[in-house]
């Protein structure tokens, strides 16, 4: 089946152009929110938010070659209004961040393994937006234009999106002895470069 | 460490850690889950538009009427100005026209100045306080236009016709271009039908008689056959108000009185033979006849007393109009009217001033209440109450500040 069949079929509310669609695209979708949310409670939620998201709005997708990079800019939304919604609960229990629910990374060796608990704890405090474009420019190594895309924005707004998450990240991770190490010797965080 | 970038290394760390852990998570599988979802949803909304129908098509019937009602006309003045309905408008040495959003155009020529008094979806209210007015009413059902010069008012439904007035001279004169219209006012009783080709003048110094003429004789002229024209109008024909209330079901129900019947005053009047018509009215019993005359024959009368020197005939008149029709919108005519006839006397400012007060406090801005203002300005000052002239010629100024009286009014003032 085709994208642009599969996507009648979607529209139509058709049952097995659903569980094709779903099939498809499942695996990819849940790539995206993991790399964007971590090894989050909330995950297999959000992945199924996703797909739903995406169902009551495919009448708008207009260009059904695009349908992948439409559906990844779903997950990229839903993505970032879990994180919206995080924030507001964490705002409303007056939760500070230390405290909040560790996430568990998976490291390859003990000094990675800190690196990546002490990058997490500092991508956990950037803003979704922020959050977002650090994660897709860098952790993803997308292009700014297909990143600018999925974030449904102008490159422009994109490029100022990710200023405000690097120098955010830098300015978190200063208080990190981890990453000020790792920082310390590149050229793009080094301290040579305030 | 060494020359790669820091970002590369950290972010590729962590991609290499969140893959690590991804590949120990296992995919949702929940296909199942999504259809049930989005049939459900399906569901849904069928019912919603079919319950939603009923509220739909009403919403829809609402916007629809909204947006096809008809609506308040608009116009411009000159080329671009916007007008607005209140101002006053004046010509100088080119005319200038006031263009109406369905079309229709009035024409304000030259040394001539009125104003626009309403305005709605129907048609518009025009006031010409002097010098002459071109008037080309869009013909459209239910259009009501009408144009109010001194004491005189026109009723337009789509016509072309030329009017002019002249405050000092009272006189009032109107042609008819095209089409048909229903002028009323001093001795023209209920109103005159004009049609096309026809002239009619009213010059109220010279005593007041209509003279109709007509200009180009063409079938529509003709005068009804129903309605026999008047004398000295021949070409005129009058006009029935099925709607109008008190005064017209009286004007339906003529003074049918021995030795003059209402058709004969109202032939005299438009002949302007007052003496001949009070001669008749006296004969038959003037006081029987206000007991019994419509609203439009007591004014015919009134004004047939007033051209002859009788003022006390015209008040006795025009006091049955108001005791008897104190509804009609005569009855408020017919309070100026009172006035200017004690005013006239020069022995009976009080009595003219409490008229026009009457007056003002009935209409107070008819198309007569700049006369009765400064009028009655005057009556204050002939009586020794300065401070009361001061009073009403301050009224009539803000009111009218550029008006035909306003010298007076100014001079009244000091």
């Amino acid at each position: 089946m085709n994208d642009a069949a599969l996507v009648e079929g979607v529209r139509g509310g058709h049952a097995l152009a659903i569980a094709v669609f779903y099939e498809r695209f499942r695996r990819r979708v849940w790539h995206v929110l993991h790399r964007l949310l971590g090894n989050d409670p909330e995950l297999s939620d959000a992945h199924h938010e996703a797909f739903e998201r995406a169902l009551r709005s495919i009448g708008g997708l207009r260009d059904t070659r695009r349908l992948e990079s439409w559906l990844i800019g779903v997950a990229v939304f839903t993505a970032r209004s879990v994180i919206q919604r995080r924030v507001r609960r964490r705002w409303l229990l007056f939760m500070p961040p230390e405290k909040l629910p560790e996430c568990h990374a998976v490291a390859t060796s003990g000094e990675s393994s800190e690196a990546v608990r002490a990058t997490s704890a500092v991508l956990e405090q950037l803003g979704a937006d922020e959050r977002i474009a650090f994660v897709l420019r860098f952790v993803e190594g997308m292009e700014l234009e297909e990143a600018a895309e999925l974030c449904r924005v102008s490159v422009s707004t994109f490029k100022r999106r990710l200023s405000r998450a690097e120098a955010r990240f830098v300015e978190l991770a200063r208080d990190s002895a981890v990453l000020c190490e790792w920082l310390e010797g590149g050229s793009r965080w080094g301290r040579n470069q305030r | 460490m060494g020359s790669e970038p820091a970002l590369k290394r950290l972010a590729a760390t962590l991609a290499a850690a969140r893959d690590a852990e991804l590949a120990h998570l296992a995919v949702p599988q929940a296909a199942e889950r999504l259809i049930l979802g989005a049939q459900k949803r399906a569901r849904r909304r069928l019912a919603l538009r079919r319950s939603a129908l009923p509220g739909l098509l009403a919403a829809l019937a609402l916007t629809a009427f909204l947006l096809l009602r008809p609506r308040a006309l608009s116009f411009q003045v000159g080329a671009q100005s916007p007008g607005h309905a209140g101002a006053w408008i004046s010509a100088q040495a080119e005319p200038v026209p006031l263009v109406f959003s369905d079309g229709s155009r009035l024409t304000l020529q030259a040394e001539a100045r009125g104003r626009v008094l309403d305005i709605d979806r129907s048609g518009a209210r025009f006031v010409l306080e002097r010098g002459t007015l071109s008037v080309a009413v869009v013909h459209r059902a239910a259009a009501r236009w009408s144009v109010v010069a001194g004491p005189f008012e026109v009723q337009v439904t789509g016509t072309r016709f030329d009017l002019s007035w002249s405050l000092a001279d009272e006189a009032f004169e109107l042609t008819s271009l095209e089409g048909a219209v229903i002028v009323s006012g001093p001795s023209l009783g209920t109103g005159q039908a004009l049609a096309s080709g026809q002239s009619l003048r009213v010059a109220l110094r010279e005593g007041g008689g209509a003279r109709a003429a007509e200009t180009s004789a063409t079938p529509s002229a003709a005068p009804s056959a129903a309605e026999p024209a008047s004398p000295a109008a021949s070409a005129v024909t009058r006009r029935g108000r099925a709607s109008a209330p008190e005064g017209s079901s009286a004007s339906a129900r003529p003074a049918e009185a021995p030795g003059m019947t209402s058709r004969e005053l109202r032939a005299l009047s438009a002949a302007g033979r007052y003496a001949e018509l009070l001669e008749q009215a006296e004969r038959q019993g003037f006081s029987e006849l206000c007991a019994r005359a419509s609203a439009a024959d007591l004014l015919l009368l009134a004004d047939a007393a007033r051209f002859s020197g009788r003022a006390e005939r015209a008040q006795q008149a025009l006091l049955a109009l108001r005791g008897r029709f104190a509804r009609d919108a005569r009855a408020r005519t017919a309070a100026f009217l009172l006035g200017r006839v004690a005013f006239e006397r020069g022995d009976a400012d009080a009595e003219a001033a409490r008229w026009f007060e009457v007056y003002l406090d009935e209409e107070p801005s008819g198309s007569l209440a700049g006369d009765a203002l400064i009028r009655l300005a005057e009556c204050r000052g002939r009586s020794g109450d300065p401070s009361a002239a001061r009073d009403a010629a301050q009224r009539y100024l803000s009111l009218y500040p550029d008006g035909p009286h306003a010298e007076r009014a100014r001079r009244l003032q000091r």
